[in-house]
C-alpha cells in the first residue's frame, strides 16, 4: 500500500487527483494541503512515500518546501506552466505533470512511480531540487526553518551572511537564521548590486555598510551601521570598490 | 510654445521675401520716382526692416491670441495688432528718416505724400505675416492632434495586449482549464458556466470594441467575470464587494484601464496568501468626476518579488494623454490594505 499526500492551493485542482485515484485500491491518500507550510508538516509528520506536489503557491513555492525537509519523497510535480521547473525535471528525467492532463496520463506517471517505490529505487528528488536552484537567476527571498516555524527572508531584510561549515548564517534584524546552501551558489544567485562577497566567509548587505578601514597591508575591515565588525579580504574589497564605485 | 516662424525653417522663407521686397521697393523708388539709389536704399530698408522686425516680435504675442482660436476676440486682437503695427511702423520709419537720414527737398515732399501709402502697405504686410502664422500654427496644431490621437491608439493596443497577455498567462489559462477539466467530473454544470464565463471574458479583450471609451458598467462586467473565474478556483478565499452608484455606472472610462489593478489585487493579494482576500470597488460620481477605488487586503508577511510597474505606468499614461493630468492616479497602502483609487474627468469631450 502506498502512501499518498496532495498539496496545491486549488481545491478543484486536488479534486481531480482524488477522483483520478478513486479505483486505486494500492493507493491511500493520508492527506491533502492547500499550501507549502502544511504541506511540510504533513510530509514529517506522515512520512508519505509519494507526493503529489503543485509548484505555484502561495508564500512558498513547491520547491521551497521541499528544501524545508530533510529526506524528501518521491513527488509528482504538476504545474501549469513554470520554465525553471520544467528544465530540473526534464534534466533527471523526473514524472510531471501539465496541467490540465488526462488521466491517462496522470496513471502513466503513477505507474512509473509505484515501480520506483516498489523496487526501493533511489529519490531523486534532492537532486531535483538542487538543479531548480541552479536553473532560477536571481534570488528574491530566501526560506529557512527556524525550530518548527518556516521564515521567509526578504532580501532586503538581510544585513550579512556568515559561512559555517556546509551551513551559512543568515543575520537579519530578527537575528539568525541557519540554512544549508552554500557560499559559492549565494554568491551567484544573490543580486549583485545589492551584495558582495567581501571575504571567503563573508556576503554584504551593501545597504548596511557605514564604513571600511584599513586593517593591515592586506585586508580591511568593515564596520556595519549596527556596529559589527565584517572582515574584507584584498579581493573582496576590489568587488565593493567596484560595486561602491570608490 | 514656439514661434510660428521656427517651424520646419520657416525664419529662411521669411527673411527671403523681406529681401525680395526690399529689392523691389528700392525699384520703385529708383526707376519709377526717380529718387537716388541711396534714398531709395535708406527708405527700403528703415521702412520695411522696421516692419519684419515687428511682424517677428507678433510671433511671440501670437500663440496667446490663438489659444481660443475660435472666439470673436481672437479677430479683435488680430485687428488691433495689425492697426498698432501699422501705425507704429509709420511713425517709426517716418521720424527715422526725417532724424536721422540727410533728405533733400523732393525726397521729404515724397515722404509727406507717401503717409496714406505707408499706412495701406504696412497693413497689407502686417495682416499677411498674421495669415502666415495663423496656417503654420493651425497645421503644428493638426499634426499634434494628429500625433497624439496616434499615441492613444498605440497605448489602447498596448493594454488590449497586455491584458491579452495576463489572459493568456499560462498560470491564469491553464489553471482555469484546469478547473474545468476537474469540474468536468464533479460537476459538469459548473464546467460549462467556467467555459462560458472564460469565453467572455476573452472575447471582452479580444478586441472586439476598438472604441477609446466604455461605459464603467460595461468595464466592471467583464472584471466580474475575470473575478468570478478566479472566484471558481479558490472558493471562499475570494470575497467581492461592490459600490457603485448609478450615475457611476452610466460614466465613461478608457476602455480596459481598471483592469490592471484588478489583476494585481489578484496577483499580490489573493495568490500570496492563506486566508481570505477582499476586493472592494466603490465608484461614484461627483462635480463631473468619476471617482474609483479598487482596495484588496494582502498578507503583509509575505515576500512578494515586485513587478515592474508597466501596468500601473500605462494607465498613468493613457489618463495624461486623455486628460493632461498625471495626477489622477493614487496609490497607497494603509495597514494591510492596498489602495487604488483612479479619477475620470466627464465634462471633456472623449477625444
Amino acid at each position: 500500500m502506498i502512501k499518498a499526500l496532495i498539496i496545491d492551493d486549488e481545491p478543484l485542482a486536488r479534486d481531480i487527483i482524488k477522483s483520478y485515484l478513486k479505483d486505486n485500491i494500492d493507493l491511500k491518500v493520508l492527506a491533502e494541503c492547500s499550501n507549502g507550510f502544511e504541506g511540510v508538516k504533513a510530509i514529517n509528520d506522515l512520512k508519505p512515500d509519494l507526493v503529489f506536489l503543485d509548484i505555484q503557491m502561495p508564500k512558498i513555492n513547491g520547491f521551497e518546501m521541499l528544501e524545508m525537509i530533510d529526506e524528501p519523497p518521491h513527488i509528482i510535480f504538476s504545474t501549469a506552466f513554470d520554465n525553471f521547473a520544467l528544465k530540473a525535471f526534464e534534466a533527471n528525467a523526473a514524472d510531471y505533470l501539465l496541467k490540465p492532463y488526462s488521466k491517462e496520463r496522470f496513471l502513466e506517471a503513477l505507474e512509473k512511480a509505484t515501480q520506483k517505490i516498489n523496487s526501493n529505487a533511489p529519490i531523486a528528488t534532492q537532486k531535483i531540487i538542487k538543479d531548480h536552484q541552479e536553473s532560477v537567476e536571481i534570488l528574491d527571498r530566501i526560506v529557512v526553518r527556524f525550530g518548527n516555524k518556516i521564515h521567509i527572508i526578504g532580501l532586503e531584510t538581510i544585513r550579512y551572511i556568515q559561512a559555517q561549515d556546509d551551513y551559512v548564517d543568515i543575520y537579519t534584524h530578527e537575528g539568525k537564521y541557519l540554512k544549508q546552501i552554500t557560499m559559492k551558489y549565494l554568491e551567484a544567485h544573490l543580486p549583485t548590486d545589492k551584495f558582495v562577497r567581501t571575504h571567503r566567509s563573508f556576503i554584504v548587505n551593501i545597504e548596511f555598510i557605514d564604513k571600511i578601514e584599513v586593517y593591515d597591508k592586506e585586508s580591511y575591515v568593515l564596520h556595519l551601521k549596527e556596529g559589527q565588525k565584517i572582515s574584507v579580504s584584498r579581493s573582496g574589497y576590489s568587488r565593493l570598490k567596484e560595486v561602491l564605485s570608490f | 510654445m514656439k514661434h510660428p516662424l521656427a517651424y520646419s525653417k520657416a525664419y529662411v522663407y521669411y527673411l527671403i521675401i523681406w529681401v525680395i521686397i526690399v529689392v523691389v521697393h528700392i525699384g520703385i523708388l529708383h526707376l519709377y520716382y526717380d529718387h537716388s539709389v541711396t534714398i531709395a536704399i535708406q527708405d527700403a530698408f528703415v521702412f520695411n526692416g522696421i516692419i519684419a522686425l515687428l511682424g517677428y516680435a507678433f510671433g511671440f504675442a501670437f500663440y496667446y491670441i490663438s489659444v481660443d482660436s475660435e472666439s470673436i476676440n481672437t479677430f479683435v486682437s488680430y485687428l488691433a495688432l495689425i492697426l498698432v503695427g501699422a501705425a507704429s511702423a509709420y511713425f517709426a520709419s517716418d521720424t527715422l528718416l526725417r532724424s536721422v537720414f540727410i533728405v533733400d527737398e523732393v525726397f521729404l515732399s515724397f515722404i509727406n505724400e507717401a503717409r496714406l501709402w505707408r499706412i495701406s502697405a504696412s497693413g497689407f504686410y502686417f495682416t499677411s505675416i498674421l495669415i502666415a502664422y495663423y496656417f503654420i500654427q493651425y497645421n503644428v496644431d493638426l499634426s499634434e492632434r494628429k500625433q497624439n490621437e496616434t499615441k492613444l491608439e498605440t497605448l489602447l493596443k498596448e493594454t488590449e495586449l497586455n491584458a491579452l497577455k495576463s489572459q493568456i498567462n499560462p498560470h491564469f489559462i491553464f489553471n482555469s482549464l484546469n478547473s474545468v477539466s476537474s469540474l468536468t467530473i464533479t460537476s459538469p454544470e459548473k464546467a460549462q458556466e467556467m467555459v462560458i464565463k472564460l469565453s467572455d471574458f476573452l472575447r471582452y479583450s479580444l478586441g472586439n470594441n476598438n472604441d477609446q471609451f466604455s461605459s464603467l458598467s460595461e468595464e466592471l462586467n467583464n472584471i466580474s467575470l475575470y473575478l468570478e473565474i478566479e472566484k471558481v478556483r479558490f472558493g471562499d478565499r475570494l470575497d467581492i464587494n461592490n459600490i457603485i452608484s448609478d450615475a457611476a455606472n452610466n460614466a465613461k472610462v478608457p476602455t480596459l484601464i481598471l483592469q490592471p489593478l484588478y489583476e494585481n489585487a489578484i496577483k499580490y493579494g489573493l495568490y500570496e496568501t492563506f486566508d481570505k482576500v477582499e476586493i472592494e470597488t466603490k465608484a461614484n460620481l461627483q462635480d463631473k468626476v468619476l471617482s474609483v477605488t479598487i482596495s484588496n487586503s494582502f498578507d503583509p508577511s509575505s515576500v512578494v518579488k515586485k513587478g515592474k510597474g508597466i501596468g500601473l505606468q500605462n494607465i498613468q499614461e493613457r489618463l495624461k494623454i486623455h486628460f493632461g493630468s498625471d495626477k489622477l492616479l493614487i496609490i497607497k497602502t494603509e495597514g494591510n490594505r492596498f489602495i487604488a483609487t483612479i479619477e475620470i474627468p466627464q465634462e471633456i469631450e472623449p477625444s
